[in-house]
């Protein structure tokens, strides 16, 4: 199912981050790299990356470092800040109380039920 | 590496910002068609599905150019607000470090900021603040101008006016009236103002308490109604909020209160405390003999003051035409009333301001001066921060830096100074300066202090900025901080400097030399009357009882016994005015027989007196003989006259003897009749007014002859002289005693000596040689030292040169003369342009405000050799200390 841009849009920044957390990587890298954790499930149109990572760059959460591509060209990579990781952990923790509080409304455990001895 | 320094480095070197956001979509794409076609799909294909892939790409690139610029400019200002912080702290080393040159400037600047803010302070609350009353520029004074000459206009004229013209929303006509109080706290003199009913529609209504009269109201034989000022009604009624309503004695009678006047009023008329009808009847309206009416206006919207002029003028011909018959010379001005407001102090204050920052640019370039010669020791340090990269901007940037925080310290420690400056001056101000109780460290002039102070950073600290930014490296490396010869282009711009400065300087020493002169020209005119020993005071009879001019002369004649029977009495007289203080009252007069034509018109002052006036005053008579006991309300009609007038008389034929016929009509007889009186005496010349105003013609009435108009201009007002052997002050409480003995409820008011007078006038003149004085001092003193250390800095660069020429056999008098004759000449070119300035400055100043500063070249030529003198000191002392070094010494620095 093609999920729709608006609903990651905060998310979206928050994927880029982890993504950078293993190290510096230009836009399509981390596009490469998000399409194999999630098994392409997203399906993000890569174009949307760089709008966020250029807000990103200009809260300080990344920071810009030219270097070589692949295709021998000077590219733009981009690397995670001090402020960055933080802003990481804390959308990390965001997320997971979120997703608990809905999956406790949406996908409730059915209750254990205890058999009477006949 | 902090992250912050680390994105400048990245930030510094980037690409800009289009190529940056193409060159990485460009490459996105690039590499999702690669892995396409490794897939096995086409070009074709590849590419299409990369572009699907990736979405909207000129959207893409739009939006992130357009953080892009965002976040550039953003990163713009965080790295030059780094760079302020970080030239800011080390300016704040640097002017550590060298204690006695930050002194030195910051104490040399706060100087000027002080003077100067003092100077706004004034300015701003006398002449620029806006008066208090809504829409100022629109209110207007209505002058009636009879022969030239601008004034007073009669109650005939107010009233043609209010009915023909059409260019003002409403006029008003104002007097002036003394008032008694009585209640429990005894008997109180006041003054007050009678005002017609659209005083309020002209000035503002706002009321903090009750409400103003309606024109009912102001109708002959209305209620007896009075308004009372904020001052009043706050200090002897305690705010009394039921005021409204209350009925107090003014005047032997009652009045009920029935408004409060706002604080605002107080600007516009100073020590009016009564407010009350002006009441006039249909034969006011129509009576053009006495004039002592002021009249305002307020423009209606969209009528500008020249055509309001022409209106005035031509309805004032048309009056005249109509009923004025002879007055054909009146006319009409209409003249903004924030000019009458503070014309007479506008002039001066910005000529003082001009001065003040005269003093301030002497103290900057003085500055500038002393930043140029420490530019010149830091030559090193400059020359490294280049080479390491720093651009030309920068530097200037850092060395403008500094300049703005010794700007800022001067402009604390100017503020601190003004403080304090301006407690003295509004202490020894003249009294009737407008709004001097506004003058203060207020709002407006604290930020007028500031920003000047940040002006000043970039007048004293741009030139050196420059010049040591434009350093050259290689060179600047190589020599240090020594160089070999004086002369080269910043030697050039230090003299230039000095040359200003001293020309700055010669102009305010020039101008405070006139006013000294002046003042002592001043003390020394006579002023033809001997004030030693004299007291006046000043007395009124209420309208009550005392309508009939009989009574009021006979009233005032047994005073008069009184007093002169009181002991330590040697004479007394009395006067209507003394001289400096009392009402003008004025007339025009024609030799009995003639008919009046602006041709043999004599217009003259006129005044009242009793016999032994002038014996009191010790003023002599030229010619015939004073008034006597002789002269009652029964016997012929006479008059003095004085020099002024006499003169004025001799042109076209006899002086004594002759009668003068009254252009006046409340001098004619019950019969219809104008009565000729004759001149049976000449005064000599006295200055009535200040000392510096020549007298005008003037004529005297006798008491006794006096019919009742004039005496109701005056209000009944007359002054008592008494001369005394003894302390003037001593005759005060017997003056007192006199006056309650004929009629316990009279008060006597304004009781001084006249020397007390005298000085009073005097002092605003000595005020102003004072602080012009001051400040051609202050600004000498800073020349000088500008002088001093741009010298001796010169010199000791050329301590070398001095060294080398005595060992070579040159004589100390020579290296003397060759040191000192650098020196002087920059001060002689500032001389000479000094004196053309200050010659040209004060004959442009003579024009607009003849007598502030008396055109006076011995003033000048005084100056200068005063000024070379100090000035040759400045040279000689470094030059003497220089010639001094041992030549060995000197060699040995090569």
């Amino acid at each position: 199912m093609p999920a729709s841009n608006e609903l990651l849009h905060g998310t979206l920044e928050t994927l880029v981050l982890k993504t950078l957390n293993g190290g510096p990587r230009h836009g399509y890298a981390i596009a490469r790299w998000l399409e194999d954790a999630t098994s392409d499930a997203l399906q993000i149109e890569e174009g949307s990356l760089y709008p966020a990572l250029y807000r990103m760059e200009r809260r300080g959460w990344v920071e810009a470092e030219w270097g070589m591509s692949e295709l021998g060209r000077k590219a733009k990579f981009y690397k995670l800040t001090a402020e960055g990781r933080a802003q990481l952990e804390r959308q990390t923790r965001q997320w997971a109380t979120f997703a608990a509080a809905v999956s406790m409304v949406l996908l409730p455990v059915s209750p254990i039920r205890v058999s009477e001895p006949a | 590496m902090s992250d912050f320094r680390k994105r400048f480095r990245t930030f510094l070197s980037k690409p800009p910002v289009e190529d940056e956001v193409e060159s990485e979509i460009s490459l996105h794409l690039e590499l999702l068609t690669r892995r396409y076609l490794d897939q096995g799909l086409t070009p074709e294909q590849a590419r299409a599905k990369a572009l699907n892939r990736f979405g909207d790409a000129v959207g893409t690139r739009d939006e992130c150019r357009q953080i892009a610029v965002k976040r550039d400019r953003e990163m713009s200002f965080l790295q030059w607000l780094a760079e302020f912080r970080l030239d800011a702290r080390q300016a704040v080393h640097q002017m550590f470090r060298q204690k006695s040159f930050t002194l030195a400037a910051i104490s040399t600047i706060a100087l000027g900021l002080a003077a100067t803010t003092v100077a706004f302070s004034f300015l701003h609350a006398v002449v620029l603040k806006p008066l208090p009353i809504p829409q100022p520029d629109r209110v207007m004074r209505v002058l009636t101008v009879e022969n030239g000459e601008p004034g007073t206009t009669s109650t005939g004229a107010f009233g043609g006016w209010v009915q023909r013209t059409r260019s003002f929303e409403a006029l008003a006509a104002v007097t002036g009236e003394g008032y008694t109080l009585m209640d429990g706290q005894g008997a109180t003199r006041l003054n007050g103002a009678t005002v017609t009913s659209g005083f309020f529609a002209v000035f503002g209504h706002r009321l903090p308490l009750g409400r103003s009269f309606s024109e009912e109201e102001s109708k002959p034989g209305g209620p007896r109604l009075a308004m009372i000022s904020n001052r009043l009604w706050t200090s002897r009624f305690q705010s009394d909020p039921a005021m409204v309503g209350r009925i107090i004695n003014l005047n032997a009678d009652g009045y009920t209160v029935i408004g409060v006047l706002p604080e605002a009023f107080e600007t516009l008329m100073p020590g009016q405390d009564i407010l009350m009808p002006l009441r006039l009847t249909p034969r006011d309206l129509h009576h053009f003999g006495g004039s002592y009416l002021r009249v305002f206006g307020r423009l209606k919207p969209g009528v500008s003051v020249e055509a309001a002029n022409a209106e005035m003028v031509a309805v004032s011909r048309q009056l005249d035409e109509r009923f004025a018959g002879s007055r054909a010379a009146n006319s009409a001005r209409v003249t903004p009333f924030s000019e009458e407001f503070s014309g007479k102090y506008k002039g001066r204050l910005f000529i003082l301001f001009g001065a003040v920052g005269l003093v301030l640019l002497i103290a900057c370039s003085n500055v500038a001066n002393l930043l140029l010669a420490k530019g010149a020791t830091r030559e090193r340090e400059l020359a490294v921060r280049a080479a390491l990269g720093a651009g030309r901007g920068r530097l200037v940037r850092q060395l403008l830096t500094e300049s703005l925080l010794l700007a800022l310290g001067a402009s604390l420690l100017g503020l601190a100074l003004a403080r304090e400056a301006l407690l003295v001056l509004v202490a020894v101000s003249p009294a009737d300066l407008p709004r001097l109780n506004e003058v203060s460290l207020d709002g407006p002039t604290t930020a007028f202090a500031l920003v000047l102070g940040v002006l000043s950073s970039l007048v004293f600290g741009a030139v050196p900025a420059l010049r040591a930014a434009g350093v050259d490296i290689l060179m600047a490396l190589q020599n240090g901080n020594r160089s070999s010869t004086a002369g080269g282009s910043a030697d050039r711009m230090r003299g230039v400097l000095i040359a200003a400065e001293v020309s700055l300087s010669l102009v305010l020493l020039a101008g405070a030399a006139q006013l000294i002169g002046g003042a002592i020209r001043l003390s020394q005119t006579p002023v033809g009357y001997e004030p030693a020993g004299v007291i006046a005071a000043q007395m009124a009879l209420p309208a009550t009882g005392y309508r009939q001019a009989t009574k009021i002369a006979n009233t005032y004649g047994q005073i008069l016994r009184n007093v002169q029977a009181l002991p330590g009495v040697q004479m007394a007289a009395l006067g209507s005015r003394v001289p400096l203080e009392g009402p003008s009252l004025g007339g025009q007069f024609v030799r009995e027989g003639q008919t009046l034509n602006p041709a043999n018109a004599l217009r003259s002052r006129m005044n009242l007196v009793s016999p032994g006036y002038f014996r009191t005053l010790r003023i002599r008579l030229s010619a015939g003989r004073d008034f006597d006991e002789h002269d009652t309300e029964t016997s012929p009609r006479v008059m003095l006259i004085n020099q002024t007038l006499a003169r004025r008389m001799a042109r076209d034929g006899a002086v004594l003897g002759t009668k003068l016929q009254p252009d006046i009509s409340d001098f004619r007889r019950p019969d219809g009749v104008m009565p000729g009186i004759e001149v049976i005496g000449v005064v000599s010349d006295f200055r009535d007014g200040a000392p510096w105003e020549e007298p005008e013609p003037t004529v005297y009435l006798p008491i006794t002859q006096t019919p009742a108009g004039p005496w109701e201009w005056l209000g009944r007002e007359l002054f008592v002289v008494a001369r005394t052997p003894g302390r003037a002050e001593d005759l005060v409480t017997g003056l007192r005693s006199a006056l309650a003995a004929v009629d316990p409820l009279l008060p006597v008011f304004e009781a001084h000596t006249m020397q007390y007078r005298l000085d009073k006038t005097t002092a605003a003149i000595r005020l102003n040689t004072i602080v012009f004085t001051g400040l051609g001092f202050i600004g000498l003193v800073l020349a000088a030292m500008g002088i001093y250390g741009v010298v001796s800095h010169f010199v000791a660069r050329q301590t070398r040169e001095i060294g080398v020429r005595l060992a070579l056999g040159a004589s100390v008098a020579s290296v003397l003369k060759l040191v000192i004759g650098r020196g002087m000449k920059p001060v002689a070119v500032g001389m000479t342009a000094g004196i053309l300035a200050a010659a040209a400055l004060s004959r442009l100043i003579e024009s607009h405000l003849p007598g502030v500063i008396p055109n006076d070249n011995i003033a000048i030529a005084l100056a200068v050799p005063g000024f070379s003198l100090i000035a040759f000191l400045a040279c000689y002392i470094p030059a003497q200390r220089a010639s001094a070094v041992d030549p060995v010494v000197a060699l040995r620095e090569l």
